[in-house]
């Protein structure tokens, strides 16, 4: 451990250093770099004026020379390509510049779409974790609540769950404005305006009928499901499906919108850094808080509703184990999860030109760093505790590191982001313990400690580790410079990050318990005894995932025949 | 049920010590009333609620 102390301390102190002096120590490079490839400033040529007499100049390839292919490349997109307002005039100035102002959003537009399909892809992998993880008497209903969290979720956001959350988030200068989302609800609260939630967009109807809107719209409702998702596998194998519906909606309509509002909607949170100096205000990056964190609250409340499965506990508490059905199905959904992260958290930009966007490649690479030391940290813990590298914790370890990362990865390094990695593959493991253990809540994939844990762990450790280099457009939630945490000089920040903690914990976690609770009196949140002994495929479902299989239910001393005849 | 409701009462509550830090100057002190806020909610979520969810736990039946 002393060691491995050192080692850690040997990396970030002379960073600090590093840090600290970057303007500093970055400014000869540049004049020395300048002055390499520029001749002298006093036999440089003045600087001419571009006119609309130099464009009209500009000729492009003939018609002729197309007409023959370009397999170089060298032809295709020139002068010809931009578009003119008026034929008649021809290429001026203006519509040069509109040409630059247009691309730069198209790159934008097209890049937060593309990660957002990514993110979108993710559904199948959580579908396929948490059905490997259940017992094949459940496949059916597992899979189910994968698929159908998207329709629910999606219809709920489009109602009102995206009008809440970034309803106020207006001006966006990655996707050309965002213009119509311009209404906050805001209350003064302790002498300062909070925003509390979005007004506009509800529908998407009237003035955000918007390209930029729509893009926005795709890539947080991807976002939204994420979060939904976390809660199917907390409350998996007992939970009945027309609960799961009302939770859902409940989800994506209220609580996840609210709290997206407060951190990325230009809501309280996002502007503790404006209205109270602390740092930069609460600082997500990509989501750690507002998607992990608020699905691992709400699969808490719900796995404390709803109970352990019959058989989890004995009569004394001691817990048994309860393996899933298919190991393989588990670890290719890990793939395919770390795969859609690349969406996740690169995307989070928003854009890939301009306004420091090119930092994408950094936090694609923090990204692939954390989510392989996270099941590195895991496969360490399982190993030396328990003498084998367990599969389904090591792909837990990477699913924690991923979630662990995506908050600060848009604001560390790759030494940050490595230890932060670690850090949540370890937690991971002591946090499945503590709940199954400690607290007794039977979490059959471990989504509570993944995603709620390692959550709260990716938000605080945005306060530790963010270096001070990023810079988004010269500013972070209306506070100029770079998002800076305790390590590299700002402690401050670390108080935003632990009052984001205390949000998700007092604010959302409640709202989610109390939600459930409702449905819990209403609808009735489990299933009967006998279903759950059953499996719930075709009590719940109506149809086996596995028709053509005899299946044995371990441990409790019979077979289970599901081939439905 | 009234075990249940102190719970998230207890919980709320972890939630407004977080957020007094806003009105404290030292930023040391901001750190300890925000840590102070999430144990708190979290002793409000482990110690309370879910102990009075596991009074009528389906294995103690």
């Amino acid at each position: 451990m002393l060691i491995t102390a050192l080692w850690l301390w040997g990396w970030l102190v002379p960073t600090v250093v590093r840090a600290d002096d970057h303007a500093a120590a970055s400014a000869p490079v540049q004049y020395a770099q300048a002055q390499q490839a520029a001749p002298s400033a006093a036999a440089a040529p003045a600087p001419v004026p571009i006119t609309d007499a130099d464009l009209k100049a500009v000729a492009g390839p003939k018609t002729e020379d197309l007409a023959k292919g370009d397999p170089g490349g060298t032809l295709t997109g020139s002068v010809n390509d931009i578009v003119v307002s008026d034929p008649k005039k021809g290429l001026t100035l203006a519509d040069l510049v509109n040409m630059v102002g247009q691309n730069r959003i198209a790159i934008n537009l097209v890049w937060t779409l593309v990660t957002g399909y990514l993110v979108m892809f993710m559904q199948a992998g959580f579908a396929a974790v948490e059905t490997g993880l259940c017992r094949a008497k459940n496949a059916n209903h597992t899979m189910m609540m994968n698929f159908m969290v998207y329709s629910f979720g999606l219809f709920a956001y489009w109602v009102m769950g995206f009008a809440i959350q970034q309803g106020g988030c207006a001006p966006n200068a990655n996707l050309g404005g965002l213009n119509p989302l311009n209404g906050e609800f805001t209350a003064t609260v302790l002498g300062k305006p909070w925003g509390l939630f979005g007004t506009k967009g509800f529908f998407l109807s009237g003035s955000t009928y918007d390209v930029g809107v729509m893009v926005m719209f795709l890539f947080q409702m991807v976002f939204m499901d994420t979060a939904a998702t976390i809660v199917t596998g907390a409350a998996a194998e007992r939970w009945k499906f027309a609960a799961f519906g009302v939770s859902t909606f409940c989800l994506a309509a209220i609580t996840y919108p609210l709290f997206g509002n407060w951190a990325w909607g230009g809501g309280w949170l996002a502007n503790l850094g404006t209205n109270y100096h602390l740092g930069h205000g609460y600082a997500d990056f990509a989501g750690s808080g507002v998607v992990h964190a608020v699905g691992g609250m709400t699969a808490l409340a719900v796995a404390i509703i709803i109970g352990p499965r019959i058989g989890k506990y004995n009569r004394n508490g001691s817990p048994n184990p309860i393996p899933g059905h298919d190991i393989t199905m588990v670890l290719i959904g890990c793939f395919i999860l770390a795969f859609g992260w690349f969406g996740f958290n690169p995307g989070s930009t928003l854009g890939a030109s301009g306004a420091g966007n090119l930092r994408i490649g950094s936090i694609a690479v923090n990204t692939m760093l954390a989510g392989a030391t996270g099941s590195f940290g895991a496969i360490f813990y399982m190993w030396i505790r328990f003498g084998k590298p367990d599969a389904s914790m090591s792909g837990n370890g990477l699913l924690a590191g991923l979630v662990a990362i995506t908050a600060p990865s848009g604001f560390v390094n790759t030494v940050g982001a490595t230890i932060i990695g670690f850090t949540a593959g370890l937690l991971v493991c002591l946090s499945v313990e503590f709940f199954e253990r400690v607290m007794k809540i039977d979490d059959p994939v471990g989504a509570t400690s993944v995603h709620g844990t390692c959550g709260l762990w990716g938000v605080i450790s945005v306060g530790l580790f963010a270096d001070g280099t990023s810079n988004y457009g010269g500013s972070w939630n209306g506070v100029d410079g770079s998002v800076r945490g305790l390590f590299y000089g700002d402690p401050s920040q670390l108080v935003a990050q632990l009052i984001g903690c205390a949000t998700l914990v007092g604010v959302i976690f409640t709202l989610s318990y109390l939600f459930n609770w409702l449905v819990d009196i209403l609808v009735g949140q489990r299933v009967d005894a006998a279903s759950e002994l059953e499996g719930l495929d075709l009590p719940e479902m109506g149809a086996v995932g596995y028709p053509e299989f005899q299946l044995v239910t371990a441990g409790l001393g019979r077979s289970v025949d599901i081939s439905g005849q | 049920m009234a075990v249940k409701i102190v719970g998230l009462i207890v919980i709320v509550l972890g939630w407004f010590i977080a957020v007094s830090s806003t009105q404290v100057s030292n930023t040391g002190l901001q750190l300890f009333v925000a840590v102070l806020g999430l144990v708190v909610s979290a002793v409000g979520v482990i110690g309370i609620l879910n102990r009075a969810h596991l009074e009528h736990a389906i294995w103690k039946s």
